[in-house]
């Protein structure tokens, strides 16, 4: 294949840019912007307007995304081979890996986990502003509601689409799938390392969003409020646009490779359960985040032509169930891999075989399947009785597959001699968590109830109890039991399990309280409130608090241990899984030879390890 | 690496056959929620202002442009670069008259943008439109890195993806002129 390079073996690629990979980005982003701002300003004069008009900034966003991408690494690692350039093009070494265009599945995991964590504490601190806004029944933060309002909606867009979406399937899926199935790379490295490169773009993007005026429809994009919003509503569009793009990038990458790079003797029975939640995550993916795309360009056309698909000409309606229809999957992106998560812990913590892990993977397939049937539950109360009821039987049914997961958690810890490491003891806090936001869920699937909370802080509690308590305590519960492999050194398992309790007590009585105020009757969507309401909220922000700082802790406690924690045991879980066959951190082609897999990864009941590495003998 | 077994070069080539076929998947559906907006906003109403024959026209210059891009993946299967060259850049010449063609249609404004059916005319011919520009430019960097790499007879994978990709962007075509200007 001379025109293709081999998987895993990394084009040899130029440094010879002048400047850093991120700074040329930035500087090509700006002339990307001026260029095609003044190109649309010159073929659509807009006269007694600004420089910059809503489509002279769409266009020039356009321009901006394709500079920085050419800039990071795109134009030597991208576009030069696609014509052939003769010249090639050194990956950067060392730490200056981490700021360029890299094809190594696990530098691009660990851009993907930084940026992911970043923006988690970008919009993990918006979400502390509005708490402290909330302690007072009137404004007191925030100078308009706008800005309440678009501080919401960048909390939620952000910790959705480049959070939620992207720490779990583009951090720990670009780092974990191929070593988890013996592989030495993945089979379309370029199109993961553009994605990630795209994170930054969507984040800035709708973070400096009001730049362009404030927009006030949460990270739902909600008709007929978009249509009445100024351009900030552009750049919501484009940013989410970016998210999309890369989690669309990283899912087709990962599956292709899941499908062709497995080890010898790995067959699909034998596939780990993570592999198993970030393929049925990349389904979802491939089939959903296309589907909101093209939605969001109507609603685009819809702002800068100007259209009418979705406005109060158009059909508003339309805009919910084309919306609803990715966003109930999107619930099912986030929390299938921490579902997977759970069962690929606990065997190894409990050092017992996994229950009834042919249902735990039949769970994940059939909630995939399911995810796509239920979306109109988020529009009750536009609809007649007769019509909410498919939506609300599916709804209810979505909870049996997900119970499957619960069986084999629970089944596997049963009876066992369960270690108690800081990884169980959040996955342990993450099955309650979720089976809070999963009961709530039940609740919220029957139309009497739903009519009743509907857009009440109810629904609020809901959703963070399955967002935060199923996928990002999972999500640190694999950062500490992957440290190890990540890094080579050991955490303190006293500051783990001490964090893990406080965010777990601020994480509890903050949304606790935000159920009971939903049923007393507090609105979404309002920085002014009725003062009865103002001991609860005044109580949950600081809770509040507590978990944002337990956050924080975690996150300074886990780079500490990257960098000076004690060194780790080579495989100091004793797990099966082939990522602990080789050295950690592991090595460029991640494995000395080929691996084989002899037997399955969750049987702890023999004593032959599941996997073996074949020496290469080639050289 | 090994090049035997899971990394031999037929499996990387299923693997890369299998992500792009991925990839024009994900494509397809973007293409139907656009095609369902359609059928929503207005069913099957075609505008009796719109020029069947230019339309036609736009949509044969596809079609015949898939037949050069197939000549080239056969020619440069049988090792002739220079033919494979020549037909793509036609493929990519027939693309580039398609678009300018699409530009005269929308400067004519025989359609107004503000109806409902212009919306949905508007949002289908720019789709495939924007879709011909990024085949367009496949095939002409394609044609221009066969002119200084070196193909295997049995690893054209370049020339391919290009068919694959020119194939599904002729589909979307005809199935927009069905939806435009037929039904």
């Amino acid at each position: 294949m001379a025109n293709n390079v081999n998987v895993g073996a990394r084009n040899t690629l130029s440094t010879r840019t002048v400047m850093p990979p991120i700074l040329r980005g930035v500087f090509w982003a700006f002339l990307g912007f001026l260029v095609f701002n003044l190109l649309t300003d010159a073929f659509d004069p807009f006269r007694g307007h600004p420089l910059v008009t809503e489509v002279s900034a769409t266009f020039g966003w356009a321009g901006a995304t394709i500079g920085w991408l050419l800039g990071v690494g795109g134009w030597e690692g991208v576009v030069l081979p696609l014509f052939g350039s003769s010249r090639p093009y050194v990956e950067p070494v060392g730490w200056r890996k981490y700021f360029g265009l890299s094809t190594e599945h696990k530098v691009i995991g660990i851009q993907y986990l930084v940026s992911s964590t970043i923006t988690f504490f970008i919009a993990g601190g918006i979400a502390m502003a509005i708490r402290y806004e909330l302690m007072q029944p009137s404004l007191h933060f925030f100078t308009y509601t706008g800005q309440y309002l678009a501080a919401v909606g960048i909390h939620g867009t952000l910790m959705m689409f480049s959070v939620a979406t992207v720490a779990l399937v583009g951090g720990l899926g670009n780092y974990f799938v191929p070593l988890m199935i013996g592989a030495k790379g993945s089979v379309f490295p370029r199109l993961s390392a553009i994605g990630h490169w795209l994170v930054p773009v969507g984040v800035l993007t709708i973070t400096f969003s009001p730049l362009l005026g404030y927009w006030d429809t949460g990270w739902r994009g909600y008709e007929s409020l978009a249509s009445q919003d100024p351009g900030g509503m552009i750049y919501y569009y484009l940013g989410v646009f970016a998210l999309t793009l890369s989690s669309l990038f990283v899912s087709i990458n990962l599956t292709a490779t899941i499908v062709f790079h497995r080890a010898r003797g790995l067959t699909w029975a034998r596939l780990p359960l993570f592999v198993w939640g970030i393929l049925t995550v990349s389904v979802l993916n491939i089939l959903w985040l296309p589907e909101i795309d093209m939605t969001f360009v109507m609603a685009l056309l819809d702002k800068i032509v100007p259209f009418h698909f979705f406005d109060a000409k158009g059909s508003v309606e339309g805009y919910l169930s084309m919306f609803w229809l990715f966003g109930h999957p999107e619930v099912y992106i986030v929390v299938v891999p921490a579902f997977a998560l759970w069962n690929e812990i606990l065997p190894v913590m409990a050092q017992k075989n996994l229950f009834a892990r042919s249902w735990a993977v039949i769970g994940l397939i059939f909630v995939m399947m399911l995810s796509g049937l239920v979306w109109a539950h988020h529009m009750f109360t536009n609809m007649r009785n007769s019509e909410m009821f498919p939506f609300s039987f599916f709804t209810e049914m979505i909870s049996i597959p997900t119970g499957f997961s619960f069986l084999a958690a629970i089944g596997t810890i049963w009876g066992s001699r369960l270690r108690l490491t800081t990884p169980t003891l959040l996955v342990l806090m993450s099955l309650f968590n979720f089976l809070i936001g999963g009961l709530t869920g039940v609740f919220l699937a029957d139309p009497p109830v739903n009519l009743q909370v509907h857009d009440t802080f109810f629904v609020v509690a809901h959703f963070h109890y399955t967002i935060i308590g199923g996928m990002v305590f999972t999500w640190i519960a694999a950062m500490y039991f992957w440290l190890p492999k990540l890094s080579g050194r050991m955490y303190s398992e006293f500051w783990g399990k001490l964090l893990a309790v406080i965010i777990f007590v601020g994480f509890n009585g903050t949304f606790t309280l935000l159920f009971l105020l939903g049923m007393q009757g507090m609105n979404r969507w309002v920085p002014v409130y009725p003062p009865y309401l103002q001991p609860l909220n005044y109580t949950a922000s600081l809770f509040a608090f507590v978990l944002g700082l337990g956050f924080l802790g975690h996150a300074i406690h886990i780079l500490w241990a990257w960098r000076n924690g004690p060194v780790a045991e080579k495989n100091p879980w004793h797990s099966r899984t082939l990522e602990w066959l080789t050295d950690s951190p592991p090595p460029p082609e991640n494995f000395p030879g080929e691996v084989e897999v002899h037997h399955g990864f969750y049987v702890y009941a023999q004593d032959e390890p599941a996997g073996v590495l074949v020496p290469d003998t080639e050289s | 690496m090994s090049t035997t077994g899971t990394y031999s070069r037929e499996r990387q080539l299923r693997a890369h056959r299998f992500g792009f076929g991925l990839f024009i998947l994900s494509q397809s559906v973007a293409f139907l929620t656009a095609y369902a907006a359609q059928y929503l906003f207005h069913g099957f109403f075609v505008s009796a202002r719109l020029n069947q024959w230019l339309g036609a026209l736009e949509s044969l210059l596809i079609v015949v442009g898939a037949f050069y891009v197939k000549r080239g993946v056969r020619s440069i299967q049988s090792g002739q670069v220079s033919r494979m060259i020549a037909a793509f850049r036609v493929a990519a010449f027939l693309g580039l008259v398609n678009l300018a063609l699409l530009g005269y249609q929308w400067g004519t404004r025989v359609v107004h943008p503000g109806t409902r059916f212009g919306e949905s005319y508007f949002l289908l011919s720019g789709l495939t439109g924007f879709y011909t520009l990024v085949a367009v430019f496949i095939l002409i960097a394609i044609s221009v890195r066969a002119g200084r790499v070196r193909y295997a007879p049995n690893d054209v994978w370049d020339a391919e993806a290009s068919w694959i990709f020119y194939l599904f962007q002729t589909v979307t075509v005809l199935i927009t002129y069905v939806l435009l200007y037929i039904v």
